[in-house]
């Protein structure tokens, strides 16, 4: 049933986008709970600031808005690094925007420290702004094997 | 990821939970959910976001509460707790258990964990709302063989 995941465990990571020139790259902060062995990637949503989505991330920063998101694509890299998210557009994995709609994957590992999001169009941007992105995971004890 | 279809969620039971954010309510303070003994000894395997505005209408809470709506749930993070004290949705935004507009697809997230409910809380990110605000959700369980 794709599109619809089981939400087995999430955490939200944000990012200040402290630095919005055209084309700039900015890396993901490491993160303890999916850098533990056996964390699988099984889905990817982002947020943006509106009246159905977040205004601020736990961290207090003001989330970018809807016409800002348009200006952002994501990197995922995986730990034989593969680029398993290229250059994707951040509101595509904005599920308000997408039919309420979550995006999954097959899992894999993720490192985190090897994933940005890159600014494409910085016009609706503005520097201190943040990225909210929650991954749903599952640990190797939880998963359920694929059905063919 | 579970990609089969008899897994998903079939409502086995089904129940509203609450969390009041009072108008005291400061940016990154938290608010637990009210206990309850039914949600402590079951399965959760569906929870919604029950906003007063769009599709899901508004539901009757009684006093000097209002029901939140989606903008209200811009500034709020809920976080579940399972039984062995791991949290299980980490600061996840409200109205991600929401789709956003009745012409969209209907969003339940789907979940197979046991919750300790009163470990839960939501964590209010906004300035005072005006008005004590409650927030609703459908929360569907099942009971452990």
């Amino acid at each position: 049933m794709y599109g619809i995941p089981i939400y087995k465990l999430t955490v939200g990571v944000e990012l200040n986008l402290s630095t919005i020139g055209n084309g700039t790259i900015i890396q993901f902060p490491d993160n303890p709970i999916l850098r533990e062995p056996g964390v699988m990637i099984e889905g990817v949503e982002t947020y943006v600031n509106s009246s159905t989505g977040l205004a601020k991330t736990p961290g207090g920063l003001t989330l970018v808005s809807q016409s800002g998101g348009t200006g952002l694509v994501l990197n995922l890299v995986d730990n034989t690094n593969q680029q398993r998210v290229f250059n994707h557009p951040y509101l595509a994995f904005n599920a308000p925007s997408n039919q309420g709609v979550s995006r999954e994957f097959l899992p894999f590992e993720l490192v985190m420290q090897k994933c940005s999001i890159q600014v494409t169009d910085p016009t609706n941007l503005v520097a201190g702004q943040g990225v909210y992105v929650v991954f749903l995971y599952s640990k190797k004890s939880q998963r359920t094997p694929l059905k063919k | 990821m579970d990609t089969n279809l008899q897994n998903f969620p079939r409502v086995f039971y089904q129940k509203h939970i609450r969390c009041l954010i009072p108008t005291t309510a400061q940016p990154g303070q938290i608010f637990y959910f009210n206990p309850d003994g039914n949600i402590d000894e079951s399965i959760v395997i569906g929870l919604q976001f029950l906003p007063s505005n769009g599709y899901s209408s508004k539901l009757y809470i009684g006093g000097n509460r209002l029901q939140a709506t989606s903008t209200d749930a811009a500034s709020a993070l809920i976080t579940l707790v399972n039984n062995n004290t791991d949290d299980i949705m980490q600061d996840y935004p409200v109205n991600g258990l929401f789709n956003g507009s009745s012409t969209n697809v209907q969003k339940v997230n789907r979940m197979s964990a046991e919750i300790s409910l009163k470990k839960c809380f939501i964590k209010w990110t906004g300035a005072s709302p005006a008005s004590n605000t409650e927030f609703l959700f459908s929360i569907f369980y099942k009971q452990k063989n």
